[in-house]
């Protein structure tokens, strides 16, 4: 009789780690919502002005030119769909490493160009071809990095922990 | 060891998934491109060793065409860079109009320049296009002889022609 009602009532101990599991599993979530607004919003602008978008590409000249014109016609969609599939957790984990994938890649560019000394504009949000000044461009990248922070706590979250219960 | 096997079978997961994504997207995406108005091809022309007009012409000169015509003194080189950049460094006799503050500087320079003189617009770097816009606007003004040295200033230092820093008047 007292075997079974240990069993039954919850221990302070199991009480504690499920309101852990609770906290981080909200934690996840709200991380997933605000990657995924970030990438829905940046979409937009690039979906409706692919030309200009494709010129921004060619001005970081990384890509050849082969590549920039299928790169300005799919990045955006591809940062659409992901953002949609990661707030609605469809192929959340797709979702998630493309996301992750991306944001590292364009953190990483826009260090490349500080580098290289070339002023070009970001890309990130619009297509508006301005000549990058020598200080927002340290703001693209601080801002970036900055995104990478809940980035890495998703990648943690959806292949790392245990208890995901995402999906 | 269980761990690392989990993780490694979610990341497949996540690849495979993530593939999936891609190929959707690539569908969607090429045929919105296709059914929009303003579509773009696939691959595009982004060399600039051209420089074509609205009317189809090309109106790029190679360097060697440009040095031809500095040594025998029949060119006017405009530089459409920023004055900070003109001012550290541009081709030997060049004046400078920038094509960002073009209003404010054409007013002293184009009635210097006589419609049939042969003019060459540069600038700086592969994807500058400073010195296209500056010569496309030169031709709206009518000006009948106007070239574009592409990439002028890095290609003419690599030559070792002659530069210098002073500030040109016409």
């Amino acid at each position: 009789m007292n075997y079974m009602k240990e069993s039954i009532m919850p221990t302070r101990d199991k009480m504690k780690k499920l309101s852990q599991i609770n906290t981080a599993h909200i934690l996840e979530i709200g991380v997933r919502w605000i990657i995924g607004i970030i990438f829905i919003w940046a979409s937009i602008d690039k979906i409706v002005h692919p030309q200009e978008f494709a010129r921004i590409i060619f001005n970081y000249q990384i890509l050849p030119d082969e590549l920039i014109n299928i790169t300005a016609i799919t990045l955006p969609w591809l940062e659409l769909i992901a953002g949609i599939f990661l707030i609605t957790g469809i192929w959340m984990r797709g979702a998630a490493i493309i996301c992750v994938g991306l944001l590292t890649i364009f953190s990483g560019l826009l260090v490349f160009n500080i580098f290289r000394g070339m002023d070009v504009a970001c890309g990130c949000f619009s297509t508006s071809v301005e000549y990058a000044s020598s200080g927002s461009k340290y703001w693209y990248v601080a801002r970036d990095l900055l995104f990478l922070i809940p980035a890495a706590y998703l990648f943690y979250s959806v292949f790392m922990k245990k208890n995901s219960k995402s999906e | 060891m269980v761990v690392a096997h989990n993780f490694v079978n979610e990341l497949q997961r996540a690849v495979k998934q993530g593939l999936l994504i891609i190929a959707l997207t690539l569908v969607i995406s090429l045929m919105v491109n296709q059914l929009r108005y303003n579509s773009m091809p696939i691959v595009g022309q982004w060399s600039i060793s051209e420089v074509i007009t609205p009317s189809g012409t090309d109106i790029s000169i190679p360097l060697q065409d440009a040095e031809k015509l500095f040594l025998a003194g029949s060119v006017l080189f405009l530089d459409a860079r920023p004055p900070e950049e003109f001012e550290q460094g541009h081709i030997k006799g060049a004046v400078n109009l920038p094509w960002l503050q073009f209003d404010e500087y054409a007013e002293k320079i184009l009635p210097k320049i006589t419609p049939d003189m042969t003019v060459i617009c540069y600038c700086d770097g592969e994807t500058c296009t400073l010195g296209k816009d500056l010569a496309f606007s030169l031709i709206e003004f009518e000006f009948l002889n106007i070239r574009v040295l592409v990439d002028g200033w890095t290609t003419w230092q690599e030559e070792g022609l002659p530069t210098e820093r002073l500030p040109q008047e016409l």
